[in-house]
This record gives structure tokens, sequence and C-alpha cells, in this order.
């Protein structure tokens, strides 16, 4: 039995106190932090940092100051570019190519030997289902087929850490849910994941916690609820489905925790509350003693990536 | 592959990742890559120019050729320097030299060589002996090609021109390589180089025109052409012209070809390639 080596132990993916300056305008600034195992959300608008926080993870570009280590290298190293497979959102291929060859050339640079890249190869292709599909050249493949095939060849020296860049763009339904099910699969067998996108409905089903960007800033990261409870100065917005819409609002609108209302139809309701927990824990008591309130469901869509995110940003511009 | 060999072949990737890479591993990865960058631009429109301009000079010097008694010194001077050495040499270094990386940074696809675990200057070098190799191949097969073509007057002058010809489209595919590697349109700015340092400056009097590499290359032809009397077409020409001689023109080109590989060597390893992906 032999010991983990070093470079094993290391933390996956490290930012330390990292600024990035293009000229005269920050990229990202002070970044501080170590990349969780599981899948991550990047999320953030446009200008936010994301694809300088991917470039400088993937070692394309160096940061100004602090460092971004890989599994205890320098991200721009050689040796730390092993742990990571990178699928690039820009759709540029070597359109000479079949995804087979592609994939192989990759795998042959990565060192793998010609036995083990042969391999590595197609696993990496029956992992995003192009197995029967790869000999094509890749000026003829479609956009979804070419997708895959970036994703393949990030997979195919079995980093420890895949980033994707907005991999769900321009995927068809059949095709998104393929690729959740790869990310889930690869988290399963204790890989990471870092997905950046600007579809935030994709990371309510598919990450475990997200890192929220704006401004070159961390702006928040965690899990969703996590982060939703963080946010404390912002009330949760519930709707409940119930048999009289006003009877029920005259009844709660004396509640504390309820600091606003609006009736959307005769039998829905809009409520903020702050803090929820009291609330919940109240309106389950008194559901059981006034059955003529008649509650037929009790929503939130506060949980989702984009309510966080809009607080999220908005109780950063308040700093 | 079942389970069990796909997790004997994750562990053995993992130690294989932790472990440092063995200079024999380096040395397959290299040459992989040099042999892959070889292949791919052969493969390439760039050939298809090169083959086109080639066989525009070879037509050229074929109807050259059927005058009655050409020289070896008329076939140096009037067709060798100004459509071999001056035109077909450089636009062979632009096809090879300048679309190495200057051509795969146009097309988005730089991006796959710069997230590999493959040290930079690793690839450079790769990028340029791959890019010396196929300018140079080039370069020694058409001068031959021409040289037959002419007869007897071309085959005296092969050994005039091809230490010439090799050393400079050596210098112009360095430079070149640099070049795609620095500027976002490498291509672009090649040809611009060539046209106005090359072309127009390097037929200006005095010394000015030793900033061309056309000088040196033109040095080592009429030193090696003495016995032909090979020199510049004109009388103004031959007065302002005044060559280094051969083995200095030499040395200035290698120095050159070094001086550009690790001057490329070190702005690849450090440059950050914002445009690709």
């Amino acid at each position: 039995m032999t010991a983990p080596s070093p470079a094993l132990e290391s933390p996956l993916a490290e930012f330390q106190a990292v600024t990035k300056w293009y000229g005269p305008v920050i990229g990202v600034n002070q970044l501080d932090l170590t990349l969780p195992a599981g899948i991550t959300g990047l999320l953030g608008p446009n200008g936010a940092g994301k694809t300088t926080f991917i470039k400088l993870l993937t070692g394309q570009l160096a940061p100004s100051i602090g460092q971004v280590l890989v599994r205890g290298r320098p991200a721009w190293s050689a040796a730390a570019k092993r742990f990571i497979g990178y699928c690039p959102d820009v759709d540029a291929l070597y359109e000479e190519m079949s995804g087979r060859t592609f994939v192989r050339w990759m795998a042959r640079l990565h060192g793998l030997s010609r036995v083990d890249a042969a391999e590595q190869t197609e696993a990496a292709l029956a992992e995003v289902g192009m197995t029967d599909r790869a000999d094509r050249t890749l000026r003829g493949c479609s956009k979804g087929m070419r997708q895959r095939i970036r994703l393949a060849q990030a997979l195919v020296h079995d980093p420890d850490l895949l980033v994707v860049d907005e991999p769900l763009n321009g995927v068809d339904p059949v095709g998104r849910r393929e690729l959740m099910e790869l990310f889930q699969r690869l988290r399963a067998r204790g890989k990471a994941v870092l997905v950046s996108s600007h579809i935030l409905e994709e990371m309510d089903e598919l990450a475990e916690q997200v890192i929220f960007m704006g401004q070159g800033h961390v702006l928040a990261r965690g899990s969703l609820a996590d982060i939703r409870e963080l946010l404390a100065d912002y009330p949760l917005k519930v709707s409940i489905d119930c048999g009289s819409a006003r009877d029920l609002a005259t009844a709660l609108i004396g509640w504390a925790e309820v600091k606003s209302i609006s009736i959307v139809d005769e039998r829905r309701l809009q409520l903020e509350i702050k803090p929820p927990e009291p609330f919940f824990r109240r309106f389950a008591e008194q559901v059981a003693r006034q059955p003529a309130w008649d509650v037929a469901a009790l929503r939130t869509n506060d949980l989702t990536a984009d309510a966080v995110f809009s607080y999220v940003l908005e109780s950063s511009r308040r700093f | 592959m079942s389970d069990v060999e796909h997790a004997m072949t994750v562990r053995s990737l993992d130690a294989a990742a932790a472990a440092p890479v063995s200079l024999g591993i380096q040395f397959t990865r290299a040459g992989f890559l040099w042999q892959r960058s070889l292949r791919r631009q052969f493969w390439s429109r760039q050939t298809l120019v090169a083959v086109m301009l080639f066989a525009l000079c070879a037509l050229i010097v074929f109807a050259w050729s059927q005058q009655r008694n050409p020289s070896t010194k008329r076939f140096a001077e009037v067709m060798l320097i100004p459509a071999y050495i001056a035109f077909l040499l450089p636009i062979l270094a632009v096809c090879y030299g300048a679309s190495s990386i200057g051509g795969e940074r146009e097309d988005g696809t730089l991006v796959y060589l710069l997230i590999v675990s493959v040290p930079r200057p690793l690839i450079y070098t790769m990028k340029f002996l791959a890019s010396l190799c196929l300018s140079g191949s080039f370069a020694m097969l058409s001068l031959g090609a021409l040289c037959v073509i002419a007869g007897p007057a071309g085959r005296q002058a092969w050994p005039v021109f091809w230490p010439a010809s090799l050393l400079g489209v050596m210098a112009y595919t360095a430079l070149f390589l640099l070049l795609g590697a620095v500027f976002r349109h490498g291509t672009v700015i090649a040809l611009v180089y060539w046209f106005f340092l090359e072309v127009m400056m390097g037929n200006l009097p005095g010394s000015i025109n030793r900033i061309s590499l056309s000088f040196f290359v033109k040095s080592l032809i009429y030193d090696a052409g003495r016995k032909f009397q090979i020199q510049p077409l004109g009388e103004a020409v031959q007065v302002q012209f005044q060559p280094v001689s051969g083995p200095q023109a030499a040395i200035v080109l290698l120095s050159i070809i070094a001086a550009l590989y690790l001057l490329g060597v070190v702005i690849f390893a450090r440059k950050e390639y914002r445009d690709v992906s």
C-alpha cells in the first residue's frame, strides 16, 4: 500500500489573493478561494470576471498579483495542466481532423502512450456519446457534435477538474440532459466540475454550490440555500394557493414576519416574509387549526439561482 | 472497458499525473507535436499556394531557358535572384513560418496548445523545427527543380545558391514564426515586413540595406558566385551594393536564426493570448 503523492493531497485549485489587470481595467480583484469538490457553478453578468477566472484557472493568463495553484503547482505551469480539462466555449477546432483523431491527438499531447491514448479516447468518446460519430471530419459535424468532441478532449486525460465554459449554449434539450448526466457521473467518480453559465436555471438543477461573481469580485459562494440564508436583509418571496386569497390576506397581514402581501388573484397570494423559519412554523400550525384557509400549495421561487443572483448583486451594490 | 480496467487505468493515470514527467515522455510528446505540426502544415492550403507559386517560377525559368546559350551568370542574376531569392523564398517562409502559430491563433485552435501539459518553450521549439523542415525542404526542392529546368546553366548555379537559400529561408521562417506568435495577424505583418523592409529597403544604397535579411543572403551568393562573376544587375547598383564576405554573412544569418528562436521561445512562454477562447 503506497501513500498518496503530495500532489494529490494538495487542494484541487486555489486562488490566493489574486488580482488581474488588463491595463487600467481590473479583471478580477483580490480573489481568495479554494475550489470545492463536486459541481460548482460560476455565475455572473457580462464583465463580472468569469472568463478571467477561468483563464487564470486553466493557465491561459497569469495573475498580476497573487497566485493560482492547481494541486499545489502554479496554474500557468505545464505540470498543473495535467490535472485540468478545459472545454472552451469558442467553436474552434482542427476542421480537417476527425473527432477521434483530434481527441487522440490531445491525449498524446498530454503524455499518454499510444495504447493509453487509444483506450482513453474511446472511453472519452463513449462518455460524451460520440463513439459512432467520431470518424467524421469536424468540418462536417453539427454544433452539438463539436461541443461533445470539445468535451471529450477535455476528459481524455482523466483530469481531476473539468472546467466547462458555457457548455449548454445551443444544445437541444435532450443533449442538455445528457450533458448534465455526464457531469453528475463525473461527480460520482470524485471529479470536480466547474461550469460557467449565463443560464441560471441550469445551476438550479446541476450545481451543488455556486460562485457568484460581479465586478471582478466573488460576491458570494456556497449552496444556493446557504447563500440565500446569508442574505438576511432580503425578505423571502412565497406564493400561496388557497380558497380565498382575500380572507387569508386579512389573517396574515398582522403577522410580524409578513413584510408585504399582494393578491395575485382570487386564489393566490404573494408574500414577502422575514425571517422565513418562524413564519413557516407558525403558518404550519395555523393551517392545521384553520381549515377554512383551504391552503392548497405554498411555494417559493426564491431559491432559484436567478433570484439569489439578483439579491447578491443588489446586496453588493449597497456596499 | 470494464469497471475494474477503468479503475486501473485511472489509478495509473493518477500516479502518472503526480510524478514528475520523465525526459522520455517529454521527448515523446515533443516528437509527436513536431510530427503533427509538420503533417498538418504540409497538408494545408499553404502548400497549395507554395506549389502554385513555384509552378509560376518554373514556367518563367523554362521560358528563359529556351534562349540561345543561357549562362550561369545570367540565370543567377536575371532569374534566380529576383524570382527565387527575392520572391519565392520569403513566400515559403510566410506560408510555413507565419502560419505555424499565427494561423492557429487566427483559427482559434491555439487554445488547445495552451491547455496541454507541454511546456510552452517545447511547443515553440517543435513548431519552429517543423516550420524549418517544411520551408527548408521546399526551398531546396524548388531550387533544385529550377536549376534542372534551366539546364546546364542551372546545374552550375546549384552549389552557389543552395547554402544561401537554405540559410535565407531559415532566417525568414524564424522571423515570420516570431511575428505570428507576437502579433494577431502575423501573416499580414510578415507580408508587410517583406515588402517594405526586404523589397524596398533591401534595395536602397548604402548601409541601410543591411537591416534586411536579403542583404546577407545576396552577400553569400555573390561571394560563392565569384567564379561566375555573379553580381547585382546594373552598374549603379553594383557600386552601391557593398556586400560582406560569405563567412560573415553566414555567421550573421545563423546568429539571427538563433536569436529569433530564443526570442520566440521567451515571448511565447510568457505571452498571454487573450484573444484565444
